[in-house]
């Protein structure tokens, strides 16, 4: 039998300051996540104590049959193919642009910061106030230009999504933009200028050096927001709480509904492992995708 | 200096440990208000010993610093016996709710359940959450019958499972400055929803931004005609019965008041412009159909330090004459079936079903209230009033209406989700996004899958 070597006292260390993180991770998230796959599998669906009778897939079909879980997914596939892009786009733009020297360059940074950083029920309040559909200035304005059907915004069943979309960019766009702005940064200058000597413009060098060089940040940021998206549920929940009707009740919403509202435990549970899977199967998809694109 | 850094890790981490640990802490930690014993005293207690118990009570945050609810417990305390203290749950209404929903299921032993609504009534009955008072209520010499005859909620199996502190009847509240300056005379006694109507369009200013009349967006606001009607909300057969015509009228009625008559904020103003719940207390709104919990609302100087008047008189009835009622409900407590102590919990919720409505200015919940009584509750309403009402016109609306009552909610089989189906079909046909018809039919349709997915 072999014997087991004692841990030097820098080990010893080691193990105790990691010790308080793994303890919360495996309470906080693990333990909570396995319940959640098992409770996916038994029949807790209304107030009561805990049922574990084993109905196997039954949530799980549940969820295909029921039109607000599916219109759920389809409502935050829609949130994510529109947020995403948009997203991305805008960031690097005014990652971009931020990143030239400029007049009052700090204090536009510090601007572009501060929806990141404000309260989220202000900030749905304030949103509130612009797109009110009858007294808001954005109507106003439009109503000025001789529009003479103005959108409803949160209050209509077309617009509300997009509007809840902006709104998320506008407060999000900041976090981004720092993490492109970090980005362009590590571009090498010399790359810039060997490019500019062989005659190439602006446009070349910004296919052909800027974007390769900060694809990994791009990567990163697109699986995070795309993830993100489909975890969002605070502002959905401030801004219109998933109405008109179920016109914006993204599957989020409609988990913490399902589990919270009408107390239907396991198929909330069923839910939310068929979004992890969901979320699964795209990034692995954007892995590959990634790693084909590096290799050409 | 390897033994310091050996020290200095050491203490590091055991900081972090401690963080780690605090942060598990449970929240719903005991507030004990004046005269409360430590807590200490309940696991040594007996109740077989009759000696005093430490209970606990579940109460939102909100509730928690009421003082109807500190000065009761205070009281109840004071009187030496049991002792009270609040295991107070984060967060008020829905969420407070949603927390308790999920300690009640992980088997929470705290003695004393809030039950706030119908809904949340019904359901902890079916779930065997409360325990039976019948028992309960012998062993302590209590007739349940004789204190609280008709409003003694009663189940199908005979027992009563929890004690309401009040009635909660529907009234209209006014502002008297508002019909002043309109020069319209106050409403009193019966009177119908098109007189509601036409007075409301009389009040109505759009130029001082008045409206005459304020109606919040709680669903029963959207079949409450229906309810007035008493029109069942369960067919024979156990599925909805919000195929009724009557159903359709209430929740076109509803609609047409903003966007017809344009006497009240529609639908999509409300949502968009995010009207408050306590909105009728900024003054720009002639007429408010609400509970009679608002009367604790429109008494609260401190909170809302008002310069007009206000009166209160009975709720509108149909044109048709077939729904002389106003709605009812009440807010309630339970016993926890997993109680330690149920005898001392019920004792608690007995006294407390015969004492806060004195303080809360609510319709008592008993059957015999003297006089005396009526005249003291009302009189209690009348001097935080500052003058806005007097004593009869109190009892006129409040004792002696003439109107039957209904059900305020739809409460039953697949009630959560019925609620929530009818606010968002209903929003829908509001904001013009939905036919009525079509949104009657969803509501059907979605109420009975809630029904029939409850049942399996």
């Amino acid at each position: 039998m072999s014997k087991i070597k004692k841990p030097s006292s820098e080990e010893l260390s080691a193990i105790l300051f990691l010790a308080p993180i793994f303890i919360g991770f495996f309470i906080f998230i693990l333990i909570p996540i396995l319940f959640t796959v098992v409770l996916s599998f038994v029949d807790y669906n209304k107030v009561g104590p805990l049922n574990m009778d084993f109905v196997g897939l039954k949530n799980y079909i549940n969820v295909f049959s029921d039109e607000q879980a599916m219109n759920g997914y389809l409502q935050s596939l829609y949130f994510s193919i529109i947020y995403v892009p948009v997203m991305l786009i805008l960031s690097l733009l005014l990652a971009i642009l931020i990143n030239k020297s400029f007049y009052f360059r700090t204090a536009t940074r510090t601007l572009i910061f501060m929806p990141y950083v404000s309260n989220v029920t202000a900030v749905a309040m304030v949103w509130s106030l612009i797109f009110d559909p009858l007294n808001g200035p954005i109507n106003q304005l439009l109503e000025l230009m001789g529009v003479s059907n103005p959108p409803l915004w949160f209050g209509g069943v077309n617009t509300s999504l997009i509007s809840v979309i902006i709104v998320n960019v506008w407060i999000n766009l900041a976090f981004q933009t720092i993490v492109f702005l970090a980005a362009l940064q590590g571009v090498s200058k010399d790359l810039y200028e060997s490019a500019s000597i062989d005659g190439a413009g602006t446009w070349r060098k910004f296919i052909s050096i800027t974007v390769p060089s900060i694809s990994p940040i791009t990567f990163f940021l697109v699986i995070t927001t795309l993830i993100g998206s489909f975890q969002n549920y605070a502002i959905v929940k401030l801004l219109t709480n998933g109405g008109p009707g179920t016109s914006s009740r993204v599957i989020s919403l409609n988990i913490y509904e399902e589990a919270f509202t009408f107390n239907r435990y396991s198929f909330a549970s069923a839910q939310a492992m068929l979004l992890f899977l969901v979320i699964l199967i795209i990034t692995l998809i954007q892995w590959k995708w990634q790693k084909k694109w590096a290799q050409n | 200096m390897k033994r310091l850094t050996r020290i200095l890790s050491l203490m590091l981490v055991g900081i972090m440990m401690t963080g780690l640990v605090a942060a598990c802490g449970n929240n719903s930690s005991s507030n004990s208000p004046a005269n409360s014993p430590s807590s200490s005293n309940a696991s040594s207690s007996d109740e077989t010993k009759e000696e005093p118990v430490t209970i606990k009570i579940f109460l939102d945050s909100a509730k928690s610093k009421n003082n109807v609810y500190l000065d009761t417990i205070s009281e109840y305390n004071a009187l030496g016996g049991d002792q009270v203290e609040m295991n107070v749950l984060p967060g008020d209404g829905v969420a407070a709710v949603q927390k308790m929903n999920i300690l009640m299921g992980s088997g929470d032993s705290t003695d004393v359940v809030i039950l706030d609504n119908p809904i949340i009534q019904k359901k902890y009955v079916e779930a065997g959450y409360l325990a039976p008072l019948n028992d309960l209520a012998n062993n302590a010499s209590v007739d349940l019958g004789k204190i609280y005859g008709q409003y003694l909620p009663k189940e199908d199996d005979g027992n009563s499972y929890y004690l309401r502190t009040d009635i909660g009847q529907w009234y209209v509240f006014y502002n008297k400055k508002i019909f002043d300056d309109a020069n319209v005379p106050y409403p009193s006694g019966k009177w119908t929803w098109s007189e509601y109507i036409e007075t409301a369009k009389k009040l109505t200013n759009a130029d001082k931004k008045i409206y005459g009349s304020l109606m919040l967006d709680y669903d029963n606001y959207l079949y409450f005609t229906a309810r007035q009607k008493d029109v069942p909300t369960y067919k024979e057969d156990g599925m909805s019965n919000y195929d009724d015509p009557a159903y359709k009228e209430a929740l076109q009625f509803f609609a047409d008041l903003g966007n017809v008559h344009k006497i009240q904020p529609s639908w999509l103003e409300f949502k968009t412009q995010r009207v408050a719940w306590d909105a009728f207390m900024t003054g720009n709104y002639g007429m408010h159909l609400i509970g009679s919990w608002y009367m604790g609302i429109i008494t609260d100087m401190e909170t809302y330090p008002i310069n007009w008047k206000w009166g209160i008189t009975q709720v509108p009835v149909p044109d048709s004459g077939d729904g002389d009622r106003t709605l009812v409900a009440g807010a309630a407590f339970g016993v926890n079936s997993k109680s330690k102590h149920k005898e001392a919990a019920f004792k608690f919720i007995n006294y407390m079903s015969q004492n806060i409505y004195k303080k809360n200015k609510a319709i008592p919940p008993m059957e015999n209230v003297s006089d005396a009584d009526k005249t003291a509750l009302l009189q209690g309403i009348v001097d935080s009033s500052n003058g806005s009402v007097t004593v009869d016109e109190l009892n006129k609306v409040i004792f002696d209406s003439g109107l039957g009552v209904a059900d305020e909610k739809i409460s039953g089989p697949g009630s959560s989700v019925i609620s929530q189906t009818v606010l968002q079909e209903g929003e829908l046909y509001m904001v013009g996004q939905k036919s009525l018809d079509d949104a009657i039919q969803a509501i059907k349709k979605k109420s009975d899958e809630a029904i029939q997915s409850e049942e399996e």
